[in-house]
């Protein structure tokens, strides 16, 4: 079956509503990456040691300390 | 032009083959489609009954992670009314109320309408998980779970009761929104879960008393339209009876103070008026309305009312206490 191009009104509506949803869709991402953004920093203030670099070697406190020699 | 996808999809066919350019109108679906797919009516009680569990439960939780837990409550719910829309399309194009939603109306494919409830569902669940907890997340599972294969699929066309058991599903925001702040689940929580299940049979055979023609022409197997008018209203203030006295257990049990308790005393008496009205309705031998069902469509308003002030003044009495 060969396609029948659609009407120029029909064309106009489907762009129509591909521009809406594009734009929702931005919308909704941009959203999320704020929200996790957000998350992650409550959860890094939440649970600083988990998260700390040290240039120095391993984050102490993520380290167990091997009991004293008599 | 837009009913397109209503004959291959609503009748289960799929052998008709419309123009090309006709599918590809109609697979441009309207944002507005894909957000009726959510059912936000329905969401908006969901929101705020989670949000009531946030506000309610002992301790601190960071504002952002209560956004994202009350969010992930919505979107779950939201999933739930995808899927809903999903499975019932059938009956949904048979139904007045209904046949103008997404699918029925031909303004959606079915496919898209399951891949959207079933992501939803899955990322609210997850996200749940990554912002507060596993409690909270399993419950939100749970929830979701219970209304597509408890309620949707397995009770809703097969009994009378199927918005009794059902009704649990709507139950869970509650204890969703406290399990996310404690990480449990504890007895006011529950006591709220009780109350939305107790409140929920009045609320919609409220409904169902006026819009039973709908039902009966789907066949699904309401109440009203299996055990008749009388029965229901019969039903409707029996559940009346049960809701007041449990609504009144979180100032009796002391999770509560005085300002809830009036607010669940005065509504409960209200609540009780409006289905003794709707019990004593002017009606024929048959037990059809002779008032066009006045008491039980105010008796459904009123419902709505009464749980949105009842667990408003509960978050009240638990931040000003």
């Amino acid at each position: 079956m060969t396609d029948v191009p659609p009407p120029a009104s029909e064309s106009q509506e489907i762009w129509r509503r591909r521009r809406g949803r594009n734009r929702a869709l931005i919308l909704v991402l941009a959203a999320l990456a704020a929200l996790f953004f957000a998350i992650s920093i409550v959860k890094l203030a939440q649970h600083p040691d988990l998260f700390t670099i040290s240039l120095d070697g391993p984050n102490p406190s993520a380290v167990q300390k091997a009991p004293a020699k008599p | 032009m837009n009913t397109s996808f209503a004959e291959t999809t609503v009748a289960g066919g799929g052998e008709q083959s419309p123009p090309s350019h006709s599918v590809a109108f109609a697979n441009e679906t309207e944002l507005a489609d894909w957000i009726a797919l959510l059912k936000p009516r329905v969401m908006s009680l969901v929101v705020f009954t989670g949000l009531i569990g946030v506000l309610v439960a002992p301790g601190a939780i960071n504002p952002v992670l209560a956004f994202t837990a009350v969010l992930c409550i919505a979107v779950g719910a939201g999933a739930c009314g995808a899927i809903n829309m999903w499975y019932d399309r059938d009956i949904d194009a048979l139904m007045r109320r209904t046949r103008n939603r997404p699918i029925p109306a031909g303004r959606m494919p079915p496919g898209p309408a399951l891949g959207f409830g079933i992501t939803l569902a899955a990322a609210s669940v997850l996200l749940m998980f990554i912002a507060t907890n596993a409690v909270a997340a399993g419950v939100l599972a749970l929830s979701i779970g219970f209304y597509v294969f408890v309620y949707t699929m397995w009770l809703k066309r097969r009994t009378p009761q199927n918005i009794v058991i059902g009704g649990a599903a709507g139950a869970f925001p509650a204890v969703i929104g406290w399990a996310a702040v404690t990480g449990s689940v504890a007895p006011l929580p529950l006591v709220l879960f009780a109350i939305v299940f107790f409140w929920t049979p009045a609320h919609f055979w409220s409904l169902a008393l006026y819009a039973n023609s709908d039902y009966a022409a789907a066949g699904v197997p309401m109440l009203p339209v299996v055990a008749g008018a009388k029965e229901t209203r019969r039903q409707i203030m029996l559940y009346a009876l049960i809701l007041v006295p449990v609504s009144l257990v979180p100032w009796a049990m002391g999770f509560s103070g005085p300002v809830y308790g009036a607010a669940a005393a005065v509504l409960g008496a209200g609540f009780l008026v409006s289905t003794w009205r709707v019990l004593r309705d002017r009606q024929d031998a048959a037990g059809s309305s002779l008032t066009n069902d006045a008491p039980a469509r105010a008796a459904f308003r009123y419902s709505i009312a009464y749980l949105f002030i009842l667990f408003a003044a509960l978050a009240v009495d638990r931040l000003v206490g």
